[in-house]
């Protein structure tokens, strides 16, 4: 068994004459949180959807925790994801849509409703588990779908933007969640546009730029960057490698 | 003017969004394409084509226009009863839609935001009038032509042509207005709203089993003021005698009244629009019955009863029925069929549609009573069994649509959320089917060995029904819902394929029991046989039912593997 995570070669998705994805190769190590960047409309969600088995490459191959994306009964045991909507039922409380989805994934029912009891408090949810989703605030929906996502223990998360909506405690919370997961050997595969939360959380940062990966690095190697020439943010490093009118030379050399 | 151009805007933006979406799934656009070309059949009537006159015998528009010549004052009578029916079909039709449509239940935030409020309001009406219309237009329309070509004179399709656009325009708008301008008038009653669609599918079946069932109900309307729509048909008509004033009196009518309705429509909406909904209302109620059920009064009002006593049996019944049913289901598909059950009793109005089979061969029913008696038991049972199949299993992809990610991503999702709904209708499925049978059968006077095999029908139909259910509604998805995450009601033309997909898979029943015979009607051509023609009833219909329904399980289950969730 490999002890890459995910690993994808040339991975590419066109929707028509449009490349949403681009020859995109990643090797994710198991138990790293990897960030995900890019501008709006990079490909990060569509590249989530393609890890996910939810639509398939154009061309490219990939493998999650080990298994190709290929076979969805193989990956999706490994895997948990929380698109950019919650993918929630509305008629449901809090806590019967997390009920659900552990007997969904065939969980053993004492270990289920301890964990979910134990989420719930640490994102101070208890309180309002028992009220229906449809009566639940941008953010308070976004939390119950991250719990649903990593409920099981997946081998890797995908997690497409996870602090949106969270207000600054909430989204204390995420950070420390997902940063005790990773100690728990997950693989935390995550988008956002929160930079501080990357800088703060991920072992690797790769940025996409119009489904291109313009760079890949450290936080810390990041911030070192040539361009630059001097010690820099890593919003500088974002403006400047996603910025098109330098597009042609970091193109010629993806990871400088 | 500035007005008119924004209000077309919207509609017409709206509209085009509603295309698009048509066009994402073809067979929706198909779907229409159907319906209006049945709609067509029935108007247009037989035509003296060879083969076609063999193919639609019935008469329609082409043949009261041919005996314009001969029998002109038959024409104009016929033309008012018409006339009169259709408005009252089509403003019952508009009106049920206004009473259902999501349009109306929350305001669209981007115009309100950028227009007067009234130009919001009748941009939206446009958008609806729209859609209803395609429908309606084209069955208007082809009737005119057909009608014209009978007669042979161009001139009789100026009348015709507008008549009945006025006609389809006026039921149109007034029905909306009064769908509308009821919801409104309920809104401040959450039980009464909740419980609207129901409400107007009696009100409407009510209507059309009076208009088939008594044979004077047309003539009557025909004596009315809306008898004169027929008269503004037939005023281009050379030969008829119909009152020019009549059709001037109309017109002008119509249009008072379409200014009357379009007040009421922005009036209602606005209530509509701004009503502030407590969403956890109901549900904090339903916890506080649970958890104090020894105090069942509620501070909104007394009368709390009725709930009271379902919330009571939902957590005493239905636990013990969950315990031995996850006894014989997996884990996954038992979350499922609980979800389900949850998702229903909070969103009732998805499952209102359950009643349609009543509402649309209702009147078959008396029919048949009549010349079959011994059909009967048959025909409920079909209604009861096609019923089952209405609910959440007429929409699985539509139902779960934003859940669809990460049911995808679950090792046994698919399957298991296809296993889960169907279960939640069987369950109380099979038994009403069976009872329904049994009591239908025994009325009648079904020997014990007819009434086995009613039963083992009931079964056969109910179950495979659940199979084709769930295989037309993923080929005909509704993914609109009130609200992203929440159930939403089966795509109109899965409901009208499903029932005449259960209506053919009754076929051998009907074929096997009408060979019963019976006593006291007519006596039939088919030879008495009655236990051979039941056991024949019951080995097709098992076979038939059972391998359709499974094609159709297979269908959605083929569907659900291949789909892209999130991506069209
Ligand atoms: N189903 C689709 N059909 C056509 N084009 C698509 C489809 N899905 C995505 N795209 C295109 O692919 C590109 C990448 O989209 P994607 O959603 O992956 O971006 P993103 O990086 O997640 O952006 P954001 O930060 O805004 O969420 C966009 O240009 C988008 O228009
Ligand atoms: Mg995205």
């Amino acid at each position: 068994m490999s002890d890459l995570a995910i690993e994808t070669v040339g991975l590419t998705k066109r929707y028509g004459d449009e490349t949403a994805v681009s020859d995109l190769s990643l090797e994710i190590d198991r138990g790293t949180v990897y960030g995900f960047l890019g501008p709006n409309g990079a490909g990060k969600t569509t590249t989530m959807r393609i890890l996910t088995t939810l639509t398939r490459p154009t061309s490219g191959s990939a493998t999650v925790a080990g298994h190709s994306i290929e076979d969805r009964d193989a990956v999706t045991p490994h895997i948990g994801y929380l698109p950019e909507d919650p993918p929630i039922y509305d008629e449901l409380t809090g806590r019967e849509q997390l009920e659900y989805v552990a007997g969904l994934r065939d969980l053993p029912s004492e270990e289920a409703s301890e964990r979910i009891d134990d989420m719930l408090e640490r994102f101070d949810l208890l309180e309002d588990a028992d009220k229906r989703i449809d009566a639940y605030s941008k953010g308070m929906r976004q939390k119950v779908g991250v719990i649903q996502a990593v409920l099981h223990e997946p081998t890797v998360a995908f997690l497409d933007e996870p602090t949106s909506g969270l207000d600054p405690r909430a989204a204390r919370t995420m950070r420390n969640t997902i940063a005790d997961l990773a100690d728990q050997e997950m693989t935390i595969f995550l988008s956002t546009h929160i930079l501080p939360v990357v800088d703060e959380l991920a072992d690797t940062i790769g940025v996409l730029h119009n489904g291109r990966l313009v760079a890949e690095g450290a936080p810390d190697t990041l911030k070192h960057r040539a361009e630059t020439g001097e010690e820099g943010s890593l919003e500088d490093v974002f403006l400047a490698v996603t910025d098109e009118t330098e597009y042609a030379e970091t193109e010629s050399e993806p990871t400088a | 003017m500035r007005r008119a151009a924004t209000i077309a805007l919207v509609a017409a933006v709206r509209h085009r969004v509603e295309l698009r979406r048509r066009r994402d799934h073809p067979q929706l656009g198909l779907a229409v394409f159907l319906g209006a070309a049945v709609g067509t059949l029935f108007v247009v009537g037989s035509l003296p084509i060879p083969y076609y006159e063999a193919f639609w015998p019935e008469p329609g528009a082409f043949h009261y226009g041919t005996l314009v010549a001969d029998e002109p004052d038959r024409v104009l009578v016929r033309a008012r009863e018409i006339a009169a029916i259709a408005l009252v079909v089509i403003a019952g039709l508009a009106g049920l839609s206004a009473t259902t449509s999501e349009d109306w239940d929350s305001p669209p935030v981007e115009l309100l935001t950028a227009v007067p409020l009234p130009t919001a309001i009748l941009g939206v009406l446009g958008d609806e009038l729209l859609e209803s219309s395609w429908f309606v237009v084209p069955v208007a329309v082809a009737g005119s032509l057909a009608f014209a070509a009978g007669t042979g004179q161009p001139v009789v399709l100026v009348g015709v042509l507008f008549g009945s656009l006025v006609i389809v325009a006026t039921g149109l708008v007034i029905g909306t207005a009064i769908g509308i301008g009821t919801r409104a008038a309920i809104r401040g009653s959450p039980r009464l709203y909740r419980s609207r669609n129901a409400v107007g599918f009696v009100a409407l079946f009510v209507t059309f089993v009076g208009l088939v069932a008594s044979r004077t109900a047309g003539g009557a309307l025909a004596r009315t003021p809306l008898g004169w729509y027929g008269d503004l048909l037939l005023v281009t008509t050379a030969g008829v005698d119909a009152t020019l004033a009549y059709g001037v009196v109309a017109t002008v009518g119509s249009g008072v009244s379409l200014a009357a309705a379009l007040a009421v429509v922005v009036v209602s909406a606005r209530v509509l629009w701004f009503a502030e909904v407590d969403h956890d209302h109901d549900h904090s109620h339903e916890h506080e019955r649970d958890d104090r059920s020894h105090t069942p009064t509620t501070e909104t009002n007394g009368v709390d009863t009725e709930s009271t006593a379902s919330t009571a049996t939902d957590s005493s019944v239905q636990s013990p029925l969950e315990t031995t049913l996850g006894h014989v289901l997996s884990r996954p598909t038992m979350a499922v069929t609980r979800a389900t059950w949850r998702r229903i009793r909070r969103s009732p109005n998805a499952l209102v549609f359950v009643v349609l089979p009543f509402a649309i061969v209702g009147p078959a029913t008396a029919n048949v009573a009549i010349q079959w008696p011994q059909l009967v038991p048959v025909l409920v049972t079909l209604y009861a069994a096609a019923a089952v199949g209405l609910g959440t299993t007429l929409n699985p992809i539509g139902n779960e649509r934003i859940a669809l990610p990460a049911i995808l991503t679950t090792p046994t999702g698919r399957r298991s959320v296809l296993r889960g709904h169907a279960v939640a209708a069987l369950v109380p499925g099979v038994p009403t089917a069976v009872t329904v049978a049994i009591v239908a059968g025994s009325v009648t006077g079904y020997s014990v060995g007819q009434l086995a095999a009613l039963v083992v029908v009931a079964v056969a139909l109910t179950v495979g029904g659940v199979g084709v259910s769930l295989g037309i509604g993923s080929f005909l998805p509704n993914l609109k819902g009130p609200t992203a995450a929440s159930l939403s009601p089966p795509e109109l033309y899965a409901m009208v394929g499903y029932l005449f997909a259960m209506s053919l898979l009754s076929t051998p029943a009907f074929a096997g029991f009408a060979a019963i015979g019976s006593g006291n009607a007519n006596p039939s051509e088919l030879p008495t046989l009655p236990i051979y023609g039941p056991a024949f009833a019951v080995v097709v219909t098992v076979l038939l039912a059972g391998s359709v329904g499974f094609a159709g399980y297979r269908y959605a289950a083929r569907t659900l593997d291949r789909y892209e969730a999130g991506g069209e």
